[in-house]
């Protein structure tokens, strides 16, 4: 803000000294050439010119040949005193007037009249007088009265009378500069009051309303001179009554309504009265009510393919932009000030607009208009002043500033551009970086766009096979299931067996037994003794300790037989083998045996293990039973 | 056995086959890309059009191809092809967070704001478990869940540790509700591929009718890139159901199937 302030009040300073500088020139010496702008061929009419200081050699320029000098020049002096608050300040003013006379009609130029003040040539400005052709009416009319500015001029002789205002003496012009226009295109209308009556009045004025139209009032003299104006063959008084400036806010055909004005005249009322001069025609006044014709306008739309970044602008402009620095440190303030010029609707431009880096602190930009209402739309500039501050150090580009309008010459649209500024921003000077603890957390903005495009090898699927459904889907599921199921059951039937040991070792009991029995028979032939009663004691050992699950280190012929007496075998069997047993251990320690005792021990071991078999088969069933 | 054998072979070889697609196609799509990058979109959206539709006839699509022309669209300022390929993109990979959030940008772009019927925040958790996999994968964890219950039954069965078993009974229970679940999502995601019950509006606006007629009344009207649900078919009309729940019929040609 500190900032803003010094850029204002040094502005101001500026300002001012422009000023006093403007002042200073309008001290000197004013000479001013002064004429009415129409006449009428043949008529008087007076030109004269003012000097402010006493002057000599007043020289007029050669052009004044167009016209006849009937006098002149004439030289009239004044001098006035003001005493304000004690202050005195003199004005002194000469006028030297002529009365020229055109003889021809057209336009001519009177040029710049030379003068000496002091030792110093001072020229006059120039001016351009219409010479009319005269009424035909009025020519043989001679001249009577004065108009205001002192030609001897008169308009058209009217035709009113009797009270009565003719409608072709006193009426109102609607006057339009274009009647064929674009939108936003701006185009004059004046109200010009044609008259050859005196005005007397002006009553209720109510002007036309512009709808459809940004009105932008053109200022008027506010002591205007009547001037002459040749319509339809005859000389008028005119004077403008209101100028203004449209610019059509839409297309189609647009309307003017008409305005109404109510003015009283002065007008020969036809009754005549005897004066000491003679006979003089009585005047009266008569007010009367004035219609504007109404207008239409036809607009025609802008053009299409307006570029996006269209500001609204109708006219020709030029566009220029600049950077207040490109080198800056952070916390700095930057300006870019963009001026467009031209003419056209200035005032309804928007604004250009500005892409600065994110975090960049933007402000509101200040727009000036400095701009003159002319009658074919504004002129001037409008400077539009953007301030930015950026907050971090870095590198910075601002593209292009770009400005586009409708051209008018032309009939397209053109864009404008800046050139694009980089920006180059330090580090903040530490003194300047505010000194507060408190720290102010950004939010990370969220996603303003989509995210880019997926740069790897793509992966396909197939569009009509899944993998769910398909045959593979459920062998993976069967499979396994019935790997579970296999194993399941094997392992049971396993666990069963394995767990069941004595039954599976009655079952072998037999088998075991047969094989020693073999191994014995085998001895038995070969008519070893000592071996063959081993083997036969190995196996009748080993068939109980697989019957009975108990280990043969713990097998003795008294808990056999309780064992098997608890299975159910009958007494006389048992004694049977504990008779073999014991003839067997007898016959193995004792020296002589026959092989037939060998032979028939054999025999009935086979024999009563064959029975003890069919005895635990049939304990078995009854047991199952 | 020796079948599931050849038939995984014939997979693996399939899907190595699907990694390294033809060279001249690999060329094309950089073309597409490339093309993008420049900010020719529409040129982008050309090549796109061409390489999708070459790989549609060998039956294959991409979520990759899908998402990049959807992106050239969304630049071209063609909303509702966008929103329609973005769509199709998700099918294929709905855990992806760039097709997500591209999709949503997409959304915001579109006219249409229907109140949706807000969901139970449990249906949105099941939603959202669902999309963090298509078909395939779920499939695949499908399988997993499933071997792991099985060792899971099989300690149950053979070891005599006391808490082993214990341990096994629960953990084998879980991957049992797992695998439930896993098989519900891999099938939901294959229906959703596969039944193409769903539509996106191509035409700047259009109006659906009360019945399949041009003569009947106007319901409620559509713009461009909104999501409908089809319903029903008659002739050339479609029954659509947009997101609150309001039903009424438009033409077929206004719209375009995910």
């Amino acid at each position: 803000m500190k900032f803003i302030n010094r850029i204002s009040q040094f502005a101001l300073f500026t300002v001012l000294l422009l000023l006093t500088g403007i002042t200073g020139l309008e001290a000197q010496v004013s000479f001013k050439a002064s004429a009415p702008s129409s006449v009428v061929q043949g008529e008087q009419f007076r030109l004269s010119y003012t000097l402010d200081k006493e002057g000599s050699e007043l020289q007029l320029n050669s052009d004044l040949e167009n016209f006849e000098v009937l006098f002149g020049p004439s030289v009239s002096k004044s001098y006035s005193r003001q005493t304000i608050n004690g202050k005195t300040t003199s004005e002194s003013s000469f006028t030297y007037t002529y009365i020229l006379v055109a003889p021809k009609t057209g336009n001519f130029n009177i040029g710049p009249a030379t003068v000496k003040v002091g030792g110093n040539k001072y020229k006059s400005n120039s001016l351009t007088v219409e010479v009319l052709p005269p009424d035909k009416s009025s020519q043989s009319q001679s001249n009577s009265g004065s108009s205001s500015d002192g030609s001897t001029i008169a308009p058209s002789k009217s035709n009113s009378s009797g009270g009565k205002v003719s409608a072709n003496d006193v009426f109102i012009r609607a006057i339009i500069s274009k009647n064929d226009v674009y939108e936003q295109e701006g185009f004059t209308v004046t109200f010009r009051l044609y008259t050859t009556l005196n005005v007397v009045n002006f009553g209720k004025i109510e002007f036309p309303e512009f709808e459809g139209f940004m009105v932008e009032e053109v200022p008027l003299p506010s002591n205007q001179q009547l001037k002459m104006e040749r319509y339809n063959g005859r000389n008028y008084y005119t004077a403008d009554l209101r100028k203004t400036l449209l610019f059509p806010q839409r297309s189609g055909k647009i309307n003017i309504p008409s305005g109404k004005l109510e003015m009283v005249f002065s007008v020969p009322s036809g009754k005549k009265i005897e004066t000491f001069f003679g006979s003089q025609e009585v005047m009266v006044d008569v007010a009367k009510s004035l219609v504007t014709n109404p207008v239409s306008i036809n607009v025609k739309p802008l053009p299409n393919g307006k570029p996006e970044n269209f500001s609204g602008g109708v006219g020709t402009f030029t566009f220029k932009s600049s950077i207040s620095t490109t080198d800056t440190k952070a916390n700095e303030p930057v300006t870019i000030k963009l001026e467009i010029s031209g003419t056209g609707n200035l005032k309804l431009i928007q604004n250009p607009k500005i892409e600065f880096p994110s975090n960049f602190e933007v402000y509101d930009p200040t727009v000036n208009n400095n701009i003159q209402i002319a009658t074919n739309g504004t002129t001037g500039t409008k400077v539009i002043e953007y301030l930015a501050i950026p907050r971090y150090e870095g590198n910075y580009t601002i593209s292009s500033i770009e400005f586009s309008y409708f051209d008018l010459g032309s009939g397209t649209y053109k864009t404008l551009s800046s050139s694009t500024y980089d920006l180059k921003v330090a580090k903040a000077d530490p003194s300047k970086v505010s000194s507060s603890n408190f720290i102010n957390k950004k939010d990370v903005k969220v996603e303003e766009d989509i995210r880019f495009i997926k740069t790897k090898d793509p992966y396909f699927q197939s569009k009509s096979s899944y993998f769910v459904g398909s045959i593979n889907y459920w062998l993976w599921y069967f499979i396994p299931l019935l790997l579970l199921i296999l194993i399941y059951f094997l392992n049971r039937k396993q666990a069963k067996e394995s767990a069941n040991i004595t039954l599976m070792r009655n079952k072998k009991a037999n088998k075991v037994a047969t094989k020693r029995l073999k191994i014995a028979e085998k001895y038995l032939k070969e008519g070893k003794k000592t071996p063959f009663y081993e083997e036969m004691l190995r196996a009748i050992w080993g068939y109980f300790s697989d019957k009975l699950s108990i280990p043969v280190a713990s097998l003795s012929k008294d808990n056999v037989g309780a064992e098997l007496s608890n299975k159910g075998i009958e007494e006389n069997l048992i004694e049977k083998f504990m008779n073999i047993l014991h003839s067997c251990e007898f016959a193995q320690y004792s020296p002589a045996e026959s092989s037939k005792a060998m032979d028939d021990i054999y025999k009935e071991t086979v024999e009563a293990i064959g029975e003890m078999e069919n005895r635990f088969k049939k304990v078995e069933t009854v047991k199952k039973q | 056995m020796m079948r599931v054998k050849v038939n995984i072979c014939i997979l693996c070889f399939a899907f190595i086959l699907c990694l390294f697609p033809l060279s001249a196609e690999n060329t094309e799509i950089k073309a597409a890309s490339d093309a993008y990058r420049n900010g020719d979109f529409k040129k982008s959206i050309e090549l796109y059009e061409t390489i999708v539709n070459s790989f549609l006839n060998q039956g294959k699509e991409s979520a990759e191809l899908y998402y990049n022309l959807g992106n050239a669209y969304f630049r071209d300022n063609q909303i509702g092809k966008s929103i329609l390929n973005y769509e199709r993109a998700l099918l294929l990979d709905p855990a992806d967070g760039d097709i997500k959030h591209n999709l949503r940008f997409a959304n915001l772009r579109t006219e249409d704001k229907i109140d949706t019927t807000q969901d139970i925040f449990y249906v949105n958790w099941i939603m959202t478990i669902q999309n963090m996999f298509n078909s395939n994968i779920w499939a695949t964890i499908a399988i997993v869940l499933f071997i792991l219950f099985l060792i899971c039954t099989a300690i149950y069965l053979f070891v005599r540790i006391i808490w082993a078993k214990k341990v096994a009974f629960f953990t084998g229970v879980l991957f049992f509700v797992l695998l439930i679940m896993a098989n519900v999502f891999t099938f939901r995601q294959k229906d959703l591929r596969q039944n193409h019950n769903h539509a996106i509006i191509m035409t700047g606006a259009v109006t659906a009718m009360s019945s399949p007629d041009t003569n009947s009344t106007e319901v409620f009207q559509l713009h461009e890139g909104t999501k409908v649900t089809i319903t029903g078919t008659d002739r050339n009309w479609y029954e659509v159901e947009i997101a609150n729940g309001s039903v009424g019929w438009l033409k077929n040609e206004s719209v375009e199937i995910i």
